[in-house]
């Protein structure tokens, strides 16, 4: 993951370039011919397991510009996918880079398809990268690389034609607002090492009449045509160029590049691709023209990556998360310790101070809630002497009247019920007689008395039995100490709601019935002595 | 992108790494949190016995005042029966007495099984746990007065604390008239009650 290895491909030979931390340590050159082939693998086997990046230089190379409906995600690599197999059938290195969408009609997405022509080229270093198990992240054009040279130095031009004197020849690429369009490598001859500038000149015409036939640029486009000045007569050449065409020719300091990227610009000279494989190092990397299945390896090195940074982030994340909890555990401890220490002076005091305390078998608080206690029952146990003391000075005044049974009670209850069963209620009055309107205050015992009479030598004069038990119940409700009387059972029932049966010979004879009645007496609160 | 059984077994050893990773790591976290909470809840109970302690200490004072003031008072109880055991007998021997030294009639008295009791009225009972037993009295009467004199009585000897909780005077049927002769039938039922400490809950048969 930190050692990177790039290659590049051309026609006659391959440079394998080893980075660490994304500084160059040393490259090699490997012929394509069966020895460089096994030296390779060599190489290969020595760096077993780095990440591997291929650039190709080659002559066989195909640009062309395609418009596709807009679509994404699957649809759209579908869609793409097969379109390259209809135009590159022949060959597996193919991509469609993205351009842009057009602005009118359909807008429809731009794509410039590339692809490698000559997989003859590739085979056998593929296949030793194969053979060893590389984990080859990718296969790139250099070209595709190249553009990011005049997007670094910032040159504005609409119209540039970037020409590279590589290895194994000129490199033209035409550049259309930054963005690579065609590109070409020209092989070099003998010839042309011995007129270099005729070839520069014949070769950027030919360059030049090319885009015109394509209709990349017209004939009055002004284009301008870049020269890396990683050559000492790169001045030269571009004041060739300017005489011979009339065109526009700057040269661009890749020297100030290269330096940037701790590369000896002298290396360049001879090896002018390190600075595009520097660039990929540095994570200019472009779209990848190699099929899937070359990919596996450093697929299964991404996963196998991700697995162990996984490990370590799950690593970190428990040590950290488990020393932070420790961490809160040891302070709780810490403050236990000093609280349980503070709690032993608290006791230490107490005991100091409790020594002149009195003993007590419970503590304070407890004799404070019993002596209370106490104080709250005597408080609710009442005698009946109070409730009969009423009933009897009430009863007095009414000699016709005998007692029969005297019940008293303590209830709460806001109906308080009687439990003698040999009395059927008559109800008096009204349908709702036996009904109270006693509110009783929570968390007291009132006292309740119930009162069986009867009319002594009742001769059937219901009328003044009525108005003997009336008076009765006044003299009752007139004692302040009283808070309600009821009627529960009167002599004679002449409520409108119960049958009434008798005799007008009642008074004469000797069996009358007896005129019961009950009442029912409710006190007042008492009132503390205390 | 297919891996083979070949590819997928270098991936073994980082997944089972991972795993193994996840696993301790899970594990030590959860083992880090329950300490963590452990320690948290024995810094709230320290926490608390100190508070605790403090306003034990604090209010000293006032702990002492209510001490003095109320330890004879709890003696007393105790010594009447309130706190503690039932003393039944003393109930027995006071109806007795009472029966003899007023010259009522006889008195049929029965005494129900201890029960826990809650009052009807408001009663703090802090940790104590309060006990009822139910007696029942018959008697006959001359006159109305015998049963109030009882009750009187039972008040003032300042037995065990008890509440009246309902009577019933009936009069009887008498063929011929005697002075001497009951003519009231009283039934009662009172509340004996008793308290016990937390100490002492359950160490009774």
């Amino acid at each position: 993951m930190l050692t990177k290895i790039v290659l590049c491909v051309t026609n006659n030979r391959m440079l394998a370039g080893q980075w660490r931390f994304g500084r160059l340590l040393s490259y090699q050159s490997f012929k394509n011919d069966e020895q460089g082939h096994a030296e390779f693998g060599r190489y290969l086997q020595k760096h077993h397991g780095t990440e591997v990046y291929m650039l190709v230089d080659a002559v066989e190379e195909d640009y062309r510009l395609e418009s596709l409906p807009h679509t994404v995600g699957n649809s759209r690599r579908e869609m793409i996918n097969r379109k390259l197999g209809l135009i590159y059938r022949g060959t597996p290195y193919r991509a469609a880079h993205f351009i842009n969408r057009e602005a009118t009609k359909r807008k429809d997405d731009r794509f410039l398809f590339v692809a490698m022509t000559y997989e003859e080229l590739l085979q056998p270093w593929v296949t030793q990268l194969q053979s060893q198990q590389m984990p080859l992240v990718g296969i790139y054009l250099l070209s595709m690389v190249g553009q990011h040279f005049v997007r670094k130095l910032k040159v504005g031009d609409p119209h540039i034609l970037l020409t590279e004197r590589l290895a194994y020849g000129l490199r033209q690429t035409y550049l259309h607002n930054g963005r690579l369009r065609v590109s070409r490598l020209v092989p070099y001859t003998a010839e042309s090492r011995n007129a270099l500038s005729h070839f520069y000149v014949t070769e950027t015409e030919k360059a030049r009449l090319y885009l015109i036939s394509q209709r990349y640029i017209s004939r009055e486009t002004p284009l301008t045509v870049l020269i890396p000045s990683n050559q000492e007569d790169c001045l030269t050449l571009c004041q060739e160029v300017e005489r011979s065409l009339g065109l526009t020719c700057n040269t661009v300091d890749l020297g100030k590049l290269a330096r940037s990227y701790r590369i000896d610009p002298v290396l360049l000279r001879d090896n002018p691709e390190l600075l595009h494989m520097q660039l990929v190092v540095s994570g200019i990397v472009p779209d990848n023209l190699a099929p899937g299945s070359l990919g596996k390896h450093h697929q299964l090195n991404v996963i196998r990556r991700g697995v162990n940074a996984a490990s370590v982030a799950a690593l970190i994340a428990g040590v950290v998360t488990s020393s932070i909890l420790f961490k809160q555990a040891y302070d709780n401890r810490n403050s236990i310790e000093i609280a349980a220490q503070e709690t032993l002076r608290q006791q230490l005091l107490y005991e100091e101070v409790a020594k002149d305390f009195p003993a007590t078998p419970i503590p304070a608080s407890e004799l404070q809630v019993v002596a209370e206690m106490e104080k709250a029952i005597a408080q609710n146990s009442k005698l009946p002497h109070r409730s009969m003391q009423v009933i009897s000075r009430a009863i007095s005044a009414s000699p016709e009247i005998d007692i029969n049974r005297l019940a008293w009670m303590l209830s709460n209850d806001r109906d308080p019920k009687d439990c003698d069963r040999g009395v059927v209620p008559v109800a008096a009055g009204t349908s709702r007689a036996s009904t109270s309107s006693f509110t009783p205050a929570p968390n007291y015992l009132y006292e309740i008395a119930f009162i069986n009479g009867e009319m002594r030598r009742f001769s059937g004069d219901y009328r003044a039995a009525l108005e003997s038990v009336n008076r009765l119940v006044e003299r009752l409700k007139a004692d302040e100490t009283v808070a309600q009387v009821d009627v529960l059972q009167a002599p004679v029932n002449v409520s409108s709601y119960s049958n009434l049966q008798g005799s007008t010979t009642d008074e004469r004879t000797t069996q009358t019935t007896p005129a019961l009645f009950k009442l029912r007496v409710i006190f007042n609160r008492e009132e503390s002595v205390s | 992108m297919k891996l083979m059984p070949q590819e997928l077994r270098t991936l073994q050893i980082p997944i089972v790494v991972l795993l193994l990773v996840v696993v301790s790591m899970a594990a030590i976290v959860y083992f880090a949190h329950q300490h963590k909470t452990e320690t948290e809840s024995m810094l709230m109970a320290q926490e608390s016995q100190l508070a605790q302690a403090r306003q034990r200490y604090q209010s000293s004072g006032l702990e002492k005042e209510t001490i003095e003031r109320y330890l004879p008072v709890y003696r007393r109880l105790i010594s009447e029966g309130f706190i503690g055991e039932e003393r039944r007998i003393e109930w027995v021997d006071n109806l007795r007495t009472i029966h003899q030294e007023k010259k009522l009639f006889g008195i049929n008295y029965s005494i129900g099984v201890q029960q826990p009791y809650k009052p009807a009225f408001n009663l703090n009972l802090g940790s104590m746990t309060m006990f009822h037993s139910r007696m029942k009295l018959e008697l006959n009467m001359l006159h109305e007065g015998d049963l109030l004199l009882l009750l009187d009585e039972l008040d003032k000897r300042k037995i065990t604390p008890f509440l009246v909780r309902q009577c019933e005077i009936n009069r009887l049927s008498v063929s011929n008239f005697d002075k001497f002769a009951p003519h009231l039938r009283a039934d009662c039922e009172l509340d004996w009650l008793t308290v016990r400490e937390p100490a002492v809950l359950g160490a009774q048969p």
